[in-house]
């Protein structure tokens, strides 16, 4: 089991949750995965975390703070500054993509997420590269 | 009336009327005042010879008794007398009824009649006693002397008064001329005033209309001409009325048009909005379960939660590859639902590196043929130019032609090619498949459509190449094939490098609509 990297989700959507959890613990073997199923929650403890996130996925259509105010929120904190934020989303239109860029998120990732692809693409997001991974 | 004399035209006729009959005033009047005044001299000139004629006779009777010894000196003398007074009595007789032999005209004058009268009765006292003293003997003649000397006083003396009242007359045509010049001129100033008058008034109608329609064209469009102007400039303001209101008018429909316009574009955007909003919603909720049936299910069958026997390995990839199939299913019918309300809009770059997708249009390709006797060759040029274009659109394009071409081939060869041609790159799917009928070819880009040579294999859609066909022309590009049945066929792509008409996004721009 490692430590590193240390992944926060915010995700509505149990089984999505699910998914990604054992995703991450189970085929990753990564045991420092922090959850949240709202960002009600997200709000007053995001600047808490500990172990804080080396990267943080927020899935765009969560209530009541959607994932571009909560991007706003983390963008306005210092300590996640080179934090990589990544997009999850499963309606991606164009028009979208282009906000979620001008944002300012770093990467783009479609749902339903592929198993296969999502540990590389985990590390090329934490290597620093800005991924766009829309479907298939 | 009124209306008459408002025209330039009678106004400058009447001016020029009233300059013509001063002149001809004024020549009329001239020429009076010249003949008045050459007549005048002219009886001056004959009351004058009366008046010398008068004192000759007198010195000529005188003379006539000096000489009374010389019988000659007396015939000729006397001969003198008798033409002076013929001479006297035609002049008198010309002040009084005018002479045509010496150019006179008789005294008109009233108050110069009574003197002529005179002169008249006087004149002819004198001519009497002269006659009387030429026939009388030459001894009797120096006693009549006293009395015609005397009577040619009296003669003189009304000849004098008649030259005075004659000279009188004189001075008071010429004064009257002179009042009448400057009767005249002062008339001329006046017509000059009025005729200033009048062609101001006219200029500065013509320059009114011209100041109205210059704001008209300014953008002013209430100026409306003054029509209580001159007629000729009335008639036009009348027109350029008539136009203004036109014009305002259909500026004021134009308005409502544009407004109207603006209102129906705005609805319409609303309602585009509406359709994408409804679009993205639909993505989502369709493909937010397939994330956990196909991630739950690739849990179970790699043995992550335990173990799994092969059979169960296999009927768990079978409802993987099911659930894949189910979400190409959805991914296509989005696509098509956007493509139908106007809604897909392409995310256009600049910097498109064709070789890289065409490699993952291979590696795909490869794996889609899976074990099937297929040789996948490719001839793709290995420099091919940086795109403008929608890199994940090109993608899905060349994927799905690819996956037919997979999908539909048993055995055999197929070629994937790109070339640059010209300000285009073409890229070619050949296969050794079934072929298509020519007659099918239009077929083949209509949605849920069959081919006559059967079923769809692979169960598709019936919506990729649609959607292909409508991404293609989205970029500019063209989409056609050529097959021949029994032998193969092959799908032609030909993208524009850098289309003009496609607008590549940056931060601020909007995306191209398809």
């Amino acid at each position: 089991m490692s430590d590193y990297p240390v992944v926060l989700y915010v995700e509505d959507d149990s089984r999505s949750r699910r998914v990604m959890e054992m995703t991450l613990k189970r085929e990753m073997g990564l045991s420092n995965v922090i959850l949240f199923e709202d960002s009600t929650d997200f709000v007053p403890n995001v600047r808490t975390l500990t172990p804080k996130p080396d990267v943080i996925f927020l899935d765009i259509h969560v209530k009541p703070y959607d994932g571009f105010e909560m991007l706003h929120f983390l963008r306005g904190m210092p300590e996640y500054n080179g934090t990589p934020i990544v997009a999850l989303t499963a309606s991606v239109m164009n028009e979208e993509v282009q906000r979620l860029r001008e944002a300012g998120f770093h990467s783009i990732i479609g749902k339903p997420v592929d198993l296969d692809t999502f540990p590389d693409l985990l590390q090329r997001i934490l290597d620093g590269e800005s991924v766009w991974h829309i479907n298939d | 009336m009124m209306r008459f004399f408002k025209s330039m035209q009678v106004r400058l006729y009447v001016i020029f009327a009233l300059i013509t009959i001063l002149f001809a005033v004024m020549f009329v009047l001239n020429l009076q005042t010249f003949d008045s005044m050459e007549r005048a001299h002219d009886i001056l000139d004959v009351a004058g010879l009366q008046r010398s004629n008068a004192y000759l006779l007198a010195s000529l009777a005188r003379r006539l008794v000096a000489f009374n010894e010389d019988e000659a000196a007396q015939a000729s003398i006397t001969d003198l007398i008798e033409e002076t007074i013929a001479n006297s009595e035609q002049v008198e007789r010309s002040l009084r009824y005018g002479d045509e032999a010496l150019e006179v005209y008789p005294v008109e004058q009233p108050e110069l009649l009574p003197i002529l009268d005179n002169l008249d009765r006087e004149w002819i006292e004198y001519r009497g006693l002269l006659e009387t003293f030429i026939s009388a003997d030459s001894s009797e003649q120096p006693e009549l002397i006293e009395g015609i000397e005397t009577q040619s006083t009296v003669v003189f003396a009304y000849a004098e008064s008649l030259l005075e009242g004659l000279d009188t007359l004189q001075d008071q045509m010429f004064q009257a001329n002179r009042q009448l010049s400057i009767i005249t001129v002062t008339g001329g100033a006046l017509v000059l005033l009025i005729s200033t008058y009048v062609i101001i008034q006219s200029v500065n109608a013509i320059r009114q209309l011209h100041a109205t329609a210059q704001q008209f064209a300014y953008g002013n469009f209430e100026m409306r001409a003054d029509t209580n102007t001159v007629n000729e400039i009335a008639v036009v303001g009348e027109v350029f009325n008539g136009m203004a209101d036109n014009l305002n008018m259909i500026i004021g429909e134009l308005q409502v048009s544009v407004t109207e316009a603006r209102e129906a574009q705005q609805k319409a955007e609303r309602s585009d909005q509406v359709k994408s909003a409804f679009l993205a919603s639909m993505s989502h909720e369709l493909r937010t379960p397939l994330n956990s049936i196909i991630n739950f299910t690739k849990f179970v069958a790699k043995g992550t939660v335990g173990e799994v026997n092969e059979e169960q390995q296999n009927l768990l990839n079978e409802v993987i590859d099911s659930a894949k199939h189910l979400l190409g299913l959805i991914n296509d019918v989005l696509d098509m639902s956007k493509i139908e309300s106007g809604s897909l809009k392409l995310f256009v770059e600049d910097n498109v590196n064709l070789n890289t997708i065409l490699k993952s249009v291979v590696s795909n390709g490869k794996t889609l043929i899976g074990d099937k006797p297929i040789t996948l060759e490719s001839e793709i040029a290995p420099d091919l130019p940086p795109m403008r274009g929608d890199r994940q659109r090109i993608l899905q394009i060349l994927l799905n032609i690819m996956s037919n071409a997979a999908k539909f081939t048993e055995e055999g060869t197929i070629k994937i090619s790109a070339q640059p041609k010209g300000d285009e790159i073409q890229i070619a799917i050949q296969d050794t498949g079934p072929g298509i009928a020519a007659g099918d070819f239009d077929g083949v880009f209509q949605p849920f459509k069959q081919t006559t040579t059967g079923l769809r294999e692979g169960g598709g859609t019936g919506l990729g190449m649609p959607i292909s066909k409508n991404l293609v022309e989205a970029h500019f590009g063209r989409l056609w094939l050529e097959s021949t049945p029994g032998k193969g066929t092959t799908f032609f792509v030909a993208l524009p490098v850098r289309s003009e008409n496609l607008t590549p996004v940056n931060l601020t721009n909007e995306v191209v609509k398809v």
